[in-house]
């Protein structure tokens, strides 16, 4: 598992960019077969393309979580030095918010974070309260800002304490 | 985005040589230039696990100037249409702002002019220009700008 920041970041990303090529090849399909030009793959109709095209945004936010997630993991159990350590996805966000050196993560960036957490359960688990929808550029732009606060290895903070004073003056 | 061209089928190690090299140029270039025009800088290693070239690192160039803060990411050597891709993303969300592809023996910048520069999918234009001082700094205001 990578340990650095800019490999996770750009783990997410690659799944943002496999998005975008995937959705263009899809619209791609439907307008050839409409123009008559291919069929659907053998064994699949329309409706299974459309459910695809439908269906294409939320499958990958639920893969964009699952990025993030298993990179905080992969922070939180360098940090306690337990490879083994589980702990929830909430108490993951809320845990790795407050360890960026010497200053927490605003609140907004974690409840942001929380969002997209609680549309991608009730995506996955099909709740009878959904929430509300997080569009995948939309929740790639917010865990990735949660990204780039947590644990002790980030270049940011670095790069600011080269030019800037911390609150505390350090 | 460059025209579709033939994956390249050269040695990977000479690949990714040639790809550091112009990556140390490249980023020593554009560090000279935003520092004139004001922007701090840092220059990171970013480790990069390739399926085809390996474990290896890339610099990751930082600039930051008025609360706006930017990164240089290089993509990758192997895409379609040009030999190397780079991104210009804003910071900390990592959206994107423009992308760098060096095609025919020069860095190209591809700029997604928006109605708003920080709402990247909203594209009304889009520009190829070859990367200079003049067209970095032009990209890099115009993103300080509409972040004031």
């Amino acid at each position: 598992m990578p340990h650095n920041r800019f490999e996770w970041i750009d783990r997410l990303k690659f799944v943002e960019r496999e998005h975008r090529v995937v959705a263009t090849a899809i619209a791609r399909l439907r307008l050839a077969i409409l123009e008559g030009l291919v069929r659907t793959p053998d064994g699949t109709t329309p409706r299974d393309l459309v459910a695809a095209s439908e269906n294409l945004e939320t499958t990958y936010l639920v893969r964009l979580w699952a990025e993030f997630e298993t990179a905080l993991l992969s922070y939180y159990r360098d940090l306690t030095g337990d490879p083994e350590a589980h702990i929830k996805a909430t108490d993951l966000v809320n845990t790795l918010a407050g360890v960026r050196r010497g200053r927490a993560i605003a609140d907004e960036v974690r409840a942001a974070v929380h969002e997209v957490r609680e549309y991608r359960n009730s995506l996955v688990h099909e709740r009878t309260d959904p929430a509300p929808p997080v569009g995948l550029v939309e929740a790639r732009s917010r865990l990735v800002t949660h990204q780039c606060f947590p644990g002790r290895r980030s270049p940011f903070p670095a790069a600011r304490a080269d030019s800037r004073k911390t609150p505390d003056g350090k | 985005m460059p025209e579709t061209r033939e994956p390249q089928n050269e040695n990977p190690v000479v690949v990714l040589a040639r790809w550091q090299d112009r990556l140390k140029i490249l980023v020593h270039k554009v560090k000279v230039w935003v520092e004139k025009a004001g922007w701090r800088t840092r220059t990171i290693e970013k480790p990069m696990n390739d399926r085809n070239l390996g474990r290896h690192t890339v610099p990751v160039l930082l600039m930051e100037k008025d609360t706006v803060e930017v990164a240089l990411n290089p993509v990758s050597p192997l895409v379609s249409g040009a030999e190397g891709a780079v991104d210009l993303y804003l910071v900390p969300a990592y959206d994107d702002i423009a992308s760098l592809y060096f095609e025919g023996g020069q860095w190209v910048i591809h700029y997604a002019l928006s109605a708003d520069p920080l709402e990247t999918h909203s594209v009304i234009e889009s520009e190829a220009l070859p990367l200079s001082e003049e067209t970095i700094i032009r990209v890099l205001n115009a993103i300080v700008s509409h972040a004031a």
